[in-house]
């Protein structure tokens, strides 16, 4: 018979196995039933007919056995024997099992959760066609030193025009439009307003009706929009007829043309997050609107920059190649216009722009992961070993009885095999809880974080490394058993000697192998961790415990800003008057503001000048520019340094006057009192009345630009945060000022509504992120160090119990027996830690910008976190050797 | 009863392919009629009889299906295949040759050559 049709023979058996079980004793039954039949008509009696005819058939069992044989479905039937056997031996252990288990289900599940996250986010490819030739093209500026700007209008139309080297170039300016339909509440969306080809560019398509038109794109088109699926969802309930919808885009009538798939966003939010600046846009893990960009260079004229510009590389040519024709053209326009002095070009992958800054944090918790899973495999990998030799008694037995070699190794195949499934099961449901932890709490900056889950990529994995593992483990046990000397094992001397020299010097080496591991992770994890204790006790600037924020946007339909009346914007004004009164109203408010944007927005910057010393400050970056009403010191604690703030008489029609912060004073005005200096911008020069403390208006791990403070009322801007100081509970808080916004105007959106604790929260979410899982491994690892070395200990002290027991009967007192015990141990750990620290030097430097305030050789973590490791591992070698020194004198002399 | 002898090695294939090419029939009935057919001198052990058949069917020279008996019982009948078949003549040939060697050396009355 061929080997293949064996094969489908074996198998078949295997389907039918049952089946043809019972079908055979059918039959059997019906050969036995007449012959007893035959004995009875030849005068035998019905028992005796029945007897001879089972001895003549031979024993029934014995037939159905050899059948079964026949059929190949021995091999199952031993396997499921085995599998037997190994359950009841796990059982008669369940300590061992269940530590077992759970480090494997550890190792795998933080693997498969960190796995699966990072292939969500950084492996897969971009939801684009030919994702890898899209490039950002930034504009530099050379006195500031910024490298990724927006460009102007002006400058993105000549280099399209102009640039060979891509295929195609498109922009996108970030906008917050308020959308309004009859009986909702309005709601405030971010949205992206694009040139003509941006959908093209992508190879992106509409869902549901169209994209938009070349003429929907030019200056004076339709007013028009397409929305997000998860839009149309929620907001329109899915309703078929969206297309052709007319909705109020900011109390603009705006038709809508078309839906596009969700993920036609992808990598937008994280290209704002990585530009210098942006317009009013903010990042929501989404883009749910888009409109076309109808803009002139009249309006967006070639000094403003607010277009974020993408290309895609021509066949052909490359990034460095575009690089240098974007150079040359911008080299070009500089020479022109007098606007674009130290402008350059940044031409960098759009890949690298979404997914180059969390790369760092994912190879870090790779890492953290790959340690985790060894440790937690060499703890697994010791414990099997020690258990395989103690089981050496019960092998040479079973040898002797005659089980063969192969029998008896996959009796250990079969146990391994039961353990790491069930290791494999729970670390899947581990890495399932993992993941719907990193959804619920990861921070929104990390692209497609929030779509992590099982899949079968990560199942594939789980399954592979259970694999493995499996394979290593089902030899390991087997080799330590094996090793010994049957004759001796037998004979009893098996109790204290089992172990042979080379198992003592694997098992040591694992046990090192794990404490550097840990202290390695532990060393890393605690630089993390003070790196974000030093980030939170960074003085900001401003004081956030007690304040609620809630921010908006005017329509320009119903607050107006017309610059010929510039700076008395009465109808925002009066808004923004109306909004404090009724804040300040509210019990328990203690101060309230209004400003153009919250202290951990980095709002506008502005190119400015020092009245008389206009030839210097030329090439003076631009400062930061914040707009505040009077009540912002008081309500956010920034303190006044020098001069005075603002009063109630700095109104739009009163002397223009500005405040500047430290940073400003200490670069600008060494060695010259600023107050009473004049600074200008947007054609007006102010008088400098004051010095505030620096705000980390840029994070709270950035220094502080230079800004400067203006009156709110003596330049209205359209959009606003409420700031409101209370003594209140924040969530009390939040309900009032939700309903102060709606009483004030009804129609208008608020947005961003809560504790500006929450906001700052939010800032260092990336941080915080990273600091959880971090000291999440790091802890557990310092666990799984705890079991191992225990588990060793443990055994060691078993295989010394007569010598101890000896010794103590001999008058040894029980601190010296366990001393005798540790003594090795304390080898062991001084090893590790030395080892764990020579790898924590070199893998420190991974951390990079995680690290803050703190140094990579920081002395106290490098000090600390090894002695608590070995503090650890100390505590887990004394409980089982004190506990062997009261056992031994006992045991000894049973055994004797 | 007769003397009665046991089955040669080798040749339990060739009997029941033999006795199956007569007619489908099921175990027992393979049993009584080989007893019958051999004049009750050739004893089947009836606990190899299984075996042997289940051996020929992986083999795919017999096939077998359910059927009821004459007295109403539901009996396993096995058949030849095409194959069965086959394999009957090659065995029968070889069989031939091998008792008519057999007999001429167990039968031999001349002189040494």
């Amino acid at each position: 018979m061929s080997a293949w049709s064996d094969v489908v023979h074996r198998v078949r058996a295997l389907v039918r196995g049952a089946h043809e079980d019972t079908a055979h004793q059918d039959e059997v039954r019906f050969h036995l039933d007449m012959l007893t039949a035959r004995h009875e008509a030849q005068g035998l009696g019905p028992d005796e007919a029945r007897r001879r005819a089972h001895l003549e058939f031979g024993a029934a069992g014995d037939i159905r056995e050899r059948a079964r044989e026949q059929r190949g479905a021995a091999v199952v039937d031993d396997l499921l024997r085995d599998l037997r056997h190994g359950i009841r031996q796990l059982r008669s252990r369940p300590v061992f099992t269940l530590t077992i288990t759970a480090t494997l289900a550890l190792a795998i599940g933080t693997a498969t959760a960190v796995f699966s996250a990072a292939d969500r986010v950084l492996l897969r490819p971009a939801p684009y066609t030919d994702a890898a030739s899209l490039v950002a093209v930034w504009e530099t500026d050379s006195r500031s030193g910024t490298t990724r700007e927006p460009g102007s209008l002006p400058d993105y139309l000549d280099l399209r025009s102009r640039a060979r080297t891509l295929a195609a170039i498109e922009g996108v300016i970030g906008t917050i439009e308020t959308l309004s339909a009859p009986n909702t509440e309005p709601a405030r969306i971010s949205g992206l307003a694009v040139t003509g080809g941006w959908f093209q560019l992508f190879d992106a398509r509409p869902s549901r009706g169209r994209l938009f038109s070349a003429a929907e794109t030019s200056p004076g088109g339709a007013r028009v929009a397409l929305i997000s699926e998860s839009l149309w969802r929620a907001r329109f309930n899915a309703r078929d007829d969206i297309v052709g919808q007319v909705v109020s885009l900011s109390d603009v009538a705006t038709e809508i043309v078309g839906v596009v798939p969700d993920d036609s966003d992808f990598g937008l939010d994280q290209l704002h997050d990585r530009a210098a600046y942006h317009s009013a846009y903010e990042a929501t893990g989404r883009v749910d609107l888009w409109l076309p960009l109808q803009a002139t260079v009249a309006d967006l004229p070639r000094e403003t920059h607010p277009l974020l510009m993408i290309g895609r590389i021509a066949r052909g040519s490359s990034v460095s190649a575009a690089q240098a024709e974007v150079t040359t053209i911008m080299r070009d326009l500089e020479a022109q216009y007098p606007e674009n002095t130290a402008r350059g070009a940044f031409v960098e992958s759009f890949e690298e722009v979404v997914l180059g800054p969390v790369r760092p944090l994912f190879a870090l918790l790779a890492a953290a992961a790959a340690l985790l899973a060894l440790v937690a495999t060499v703890n697994v990998a010791n414990l099997l070993l020690v258990h395989g030799t103690s089981r050496a008694r019960e092998v040479a037995l079973r040898g002797a009885l005659g089980a063969s070699g192969t029998r008896l190794g996959r009796q250990f195949a079969a146990e391994s095999a039961l353990l790491v499934t069930g290791g494999a099961v729970a670390g899947l449901g581990l890495a399932a809880l993992i993941l719907f932890g990193i959804r619920l709490t990861g921070p929104a900056s990390v692209p497609r974080l929030s779509g992590v889950a099982l899949d079968p990529r990560s199942i594939a994995v789980a399954v592979a490394m259970a694999g493995v593992v499996g394979a290593v483990f089902s030899l390991l046990p087997a080799l330590a058993a094996f090793r010994n000397d049957p004759m001796a094992v037998l004979k009893g001397e098996a109790g204290t000697t089992t172990m042979t020299k080379g198992g003592q010097r694997l098992r040591n080496v694992l046990v090192i192998a794990q404490l550097a591991l840990c202290v390695t992770l532990a060393v890393c994890s605690g630089l993390v961790i003070r790196s974000f204790v030093a980030v939170l006790k960074v003085d900001p600037g401003f004081s956030s415990s007690g304040v609620v924020k809630a921010e908006y946007e005017l329509p320009a339909s119903r607050y107006p800003r017309d610059f010929s009346k510039f700076p008395n914007f009465t109808e925002i004004t009066q808004f923004t008057d109306r909004v404090l009164a009724a804040a300040r109203a509210v019990p328990g408010v203690e101060a309230a503001a209004i400003a153009g944007a919250h202290p951990l927005d980095e709002g506008f910057t502005n190119s400015w000048r020092v009245v008389g010393r206009e030839a210097e400050s030329a090439d003076w970056p631009e400062i930061s520019v914040r707009l505040i009403t009077p009540g912002y010191p008081e309500t956010m604690g920034l303190q006044l340094q020098h001069g005075r703030n603002f009063g109630a008489g700095d109104v739009g029609n009163a002397a223009p006057v500005a405040l500047i912060n430290a940073t400003t004073a200490r670069r600008f005005f060494a060695g010259v009192d600023p107050i009473g200096q004049q600074i200008s911008f947007w054609g007006m020069s102010r008088r400098i009345v004051g010095v505030v403390k620096d705000e980390r208006i840029h994070g709270l791990t950035a220094p502080a630009p230079p800004a400067t403070y203006i009156p709110f009322h003596q330049a209205p801007g359209s959009g606003g945060v409420l700031l409101v100081r209370s003594r209140r509970p924040a969530e009390a808080v939040v309900v009032d000022v939700r309903r102060l916004m709606a009483a004030t105007d009804p129609q208008l959106a608020t947005f961003g509504l809560e504790p500006f604790s929450t906001t700052l929260g939010t800032s260092v979410g990336q941080r915080r992120f990273a600091v959880t899982l971090m000291s999440g491994f790091a802890f557990v690892t310092c666990l799984l160090v705890l079991v191992g070395v225990q588990g060793v200990v443990s055994y060691t002290a078993a295989q010394r119990t007569r010598e101890i027991g000896i010794r103590q009967a001999l008058g040894a007192s029980r601190a010296a027996s366990a001393s005798l015990i540790l003594r090795g141990l304390a080898q062991l750990v001084a090893t590790g830690l030395v080892l764990g620290v020579a790898g924590a030097l070199a893998g420190s430097g991974l951390l990079g910008s995680l690290l803050f305030g703190v140094s990579r050789l920081d002395a106290v973590t490098f000090v600390g976190a090894p002695l608590m490791v070995g503090l650890v591992a100390v505590v887990a070698g004394l409980v089982p050797a004190w506990r062997a020194t009261l056992r031994a004198p006992l045991q000894a002399i049973r055994e004797i | 009863m007769s003397e009665r002898s046991d089955l040669l090695q080798g040749t339990l294939d060739l009997l029941l392919l033999k006795v199956i090419s007569l007619e489908p029939m099921h175990g027992w009935g393979i049993t009584l009629r080989m007893e019958q057919m051999s004049g009750n001198v050739l004893l089947l052990n009836q606990g190899s009889l299984y075996p042997a058949l289940e051996r020929l069917r992986r083999k795919g020279w017999i096939r077998s299906q359910w059927q009821i008996t004459d007295n109403n019982r539901r009996a396993r009948f096995y058949e030849l295949t095409p194959a069965g078949r086959k394999r009957l003549t090659v065995e029968r040939a070889a069989w031939k040759r091998a008792a008519t060697a057999v007999n001429a050396i167990v039968d031999w009355a001349g002189a040494l050559p």
